[in-house]
């Protein structure tokens, strides 16, 4: 039916005597939020984010047309059908929004639970579309159907966008504090232009049909403002393309879009007749002007810098791959000189020994006492080789181990026994224990096992100016581990020595007070060892002359 | 999501056909009022002022007796009884205040 006071329209939209502000509201907003959707679905037309973001577009721009038709168009029947679709069209954007959110704080695609919830939502307001709960009739004397609205219909999918608004929000807020730098100021952007849009489309778009259905107001152009919302989140998302590649999109490919969306917006001059048009085109021409350039700026330092960054990674690869080559050498020639060094070292100490003990003739006992001194500093200086050894292979990686099973319990016995008459010599007893609710039996490789009870016992013999050193051979069969403790009351160690003991060249700093010579690599040596068979060494003390205790840790083959 | 979209296409098709091929709905226009025997409302233009009842009926039903237009057909501003719904409103003033009501019957 024909509304009796109003012409038809021409070419669709285009009629006399409607406020001046509705074509520039409808169309501009329309035809960014197209090209923007459009443009990033084109660009990559399988990523998630970028058809929900061409999704929430073609709904804004129905909506646009829908309400065009409503305020141009007058026949009940034509304006009534676009009508009912408001209320859909714009639930639709409220959870599309939400997804959207979803989507781009979490790179993937929600579950089904929240898909479910989503359709549950929007389930009403499509279910009752055609019903009288959202229209029932329309007023030809004004044109419009606002007093036949259903009351609770226009209230609920207004309500789903206040929803929208307060989890979207949410989703940003929770996610940004988890975000690093970068991530952060996508959620800004996002959160801005998308929190905008949503307030200004559904409280004014609300505000005005509320209003005008009670008839505070004559007609509902106040609903107008509310289009506008959409500029700026496509303005924003137009930032993330360019400066975040948030939709994946190529930098030329931005700039492009930048161009196009200037040229939209002077293109409005062609068809805004009026000065308030005319001085509002300009305006927003000028602020799309300007921000583009900033952005296209911006990308610019962006590239140099990355080529900046590139040429900065490509020297510090070099650098990287020369200081391993260096590292290799330096294993290398470690290796090969302490090689060099351990051959006639063993001919030093075999001929001291040899001499010593009268093979080559009577030797005065001043002399007996120089030659136990080559032997002892021999013997020193050839741990210290095997320690340098031991750290070239270990860093280089070229560590052997020969696993098998063999009883921990009985070779730290026998450890103990070989190292009780060195301590013997000092005053010291070594007394061995053991505590075991299985056989003792570990799968590692024996000598370095034995290497390493060595290395503890002796230095805890080394470091113990008087008393004793307990041995303890303990198990938890439920943890499937073995425990040696090694527990003296020698010189201990404070919490920085604890701290540093297992680094290499590092000794406690009152470890020179019992004039002891090493090269602290021991403790490094035995715990790379242990580790390196599943195991570990741990260090304690009560503080300095309380005495320590290291334990040995291997896992039991049960 | 599919779900929603069949829903949506159906909620479309749906009102065109409510809307459009049907005309299910009501339609309220000015009808006539003499304020010698009725209370009518009042519309004032350029110190000219107008009667008028609110009239209200079904689209589909005016359509059959008039066609689109409701202004050159004398059948759109009476209601037959045997028409249920069809209904002539005159102005309330104690429901309709923001209205100006108007009847020579007794002075309001």
């Amino acid at each position: 039916m024909i509304c009796y006071y109003y012409e038809a329209p021409t070419n669709l939209f285009f009629v006399e005597g409607v406020p001046e502000l509705l074509y520039y509201s409808h169309i501009p907003a329309s035809v960014f939020a197209l090209t923007v959707g459009l443009f990033v679905f084109v660009n990559n037309p399988k990523s998630l984010l970028n058809r929900i973001l061409l999704l929430i577009a073609l709904c804004f721009t129905a909506i646009a047309v829908v309400n065009l038709i409503t305020w141009t168009n007058n026949q009940s029947d034509i304006i009534l059908f676009a009508w009912s679709l408001v209320g859909p069209f714009q639930a639709l954007v409220s959870i599309l929004c939400i997804y959207f959110i979803y989507v781009f704080l979490h790179k993937k695609d929600i579950s089904w639970k929240i898909k479910s919830i989503f359709t549950l939502l929007l389930a009403p307001v499509l279910l009752l579309a055609t019903t009288n709960l959202n229209l029932s009739g329309f007023d030809l004397a004004t044109c419009d159907a606002f007093q036949y609205e259903g009351e609770y219909y226009t209230l609920y999918y207004n309500l789903l966008g206040l929803l929208a608004i307060l989890w979207t929000s949410t989703l940003l807020v929770k996610n940004y504090r988890k975000a690093d730098r970068y991530f952060k100021k996508q959620i800004v952007l996002m959160g801005i232009g998308l929190e905008l849009f949503l307030f200004l489309f559904v409280t004014i778009f609300y505000l005005a049909q509320y209003l005008t259905s009670i008839g505070f107001i004559e007609d509902s152009r106040l609903e107008l403002y509310g289009f506008f919302g959409m500029t700026f989140f496509m303005a924003m998302m137009g930032t993330l393309i360019v400066r975040f590649k948030t939709f994946n999109v190529g930098m030329v490919a931005s700039q492009a879009l930048l161009i196009v969306l200037v040229i939209l917006t002077a293109s409005q001059f062609t068809y805004v007749a009026s000065r308030t048009g005319t001085v509002i085109t300009a305006v927003t021409l000028v602020f799309t002007a300007i921000i583009g350039i900033i952005l296209v700026r911006s990308v610019k330092k962006e590239i140099a810098q990355r080529a900046e960054l590139l040429v900065l990674t490509g020297k510090l690869e070099k650098a990287n791959v020369r200081l391993k080559d260096l590292d290799k050498l330096k294993s290398e020639f470690v290796s090969i000189a302490s090689h060099q060094l351990r051959s006639p070292l063993t001919a030093i100490r075999g001929y001291a020994s040899l001499l010593r003990e009268g093979n080559y003739g009577k030797i005065p006992v001043k002399g007996l006492e120089a030659l136990e001194r080559i032997e002892d500093s021999s013997k020193l200086m050839a741990i210290g080789i095997e320690d340098y050894l031991n750290v070239s292979r270990i860093e280089s990686g070229n560590m052997k181990y020969n696993y098998a099973d063999f009883n921990l319990k009985d070779e730290t016995e026998k450890v103990c026994d070989d190292l009780r008459a060195e301590a013997l010599k000092k005053g010291l007893t070594i007394i061995f224990r053991s505590d075991l609710n299985s056989r003792g039996v570990i799968n590692a490789d024996i000598g370095k096992t034995i290497q390493i009870l060595q290395n503890l016992i002796n230095n805890s013999v080394k470091y113990t100016p008087k008393g004793s050193i307990r041995v303890l051979v303990r198990d938890d069969v439920v943890r499937k581990k073995i425990f040696v403790d090694i527990v003296d009351t020698g010189i201990g160690m404070d919490e920085d020595a604890l701290e540093t003991v297992f680094e290499k060249f590092e000794r406690a700093s009152n470890a020179n007070s019992v004039n002891i010579s090493g090269t602290g690599l021991g403790l490094y040596v035995a715990l790379k060892m242990a580790e390196a068979m599943k195991g570990g060494i741990t260090a304690h003390s009560e503080g300095a002359n309380r005495g320590s205790r290291f334990t040995i840790e291997m896992p039991l083959a049960l | 999501m599919y779900f929603n979209t069949i829903l949506f296409i159906l909620v479309i098709c749906g009102s065109f056909y409510r809307f459009i091929s049907l005309e299910d709905y009501l339609v309220s226009y000015k009808g006539d009022c003499d304020p010698d025997i009725e209370i009518c409302y009042e519309y004032c233009e350029d110190n000219e002022c107008f009667y008028y009842s609110i009239i209200e009926r079904t689209a589909s039903e005016v359509i059959s007796l008039c066609g689109k237009d409701v202004t050159e057909c004398d059948e759109a501003y009476e209601c037959r009884n045997d028409v249920e719904e069809c209904s002539i409103h005159f102005c309330k003033p104690k429901e309709n205040e923001e209205n100006v009501c108007v009847t020579n019957i007794n002075k309001l």
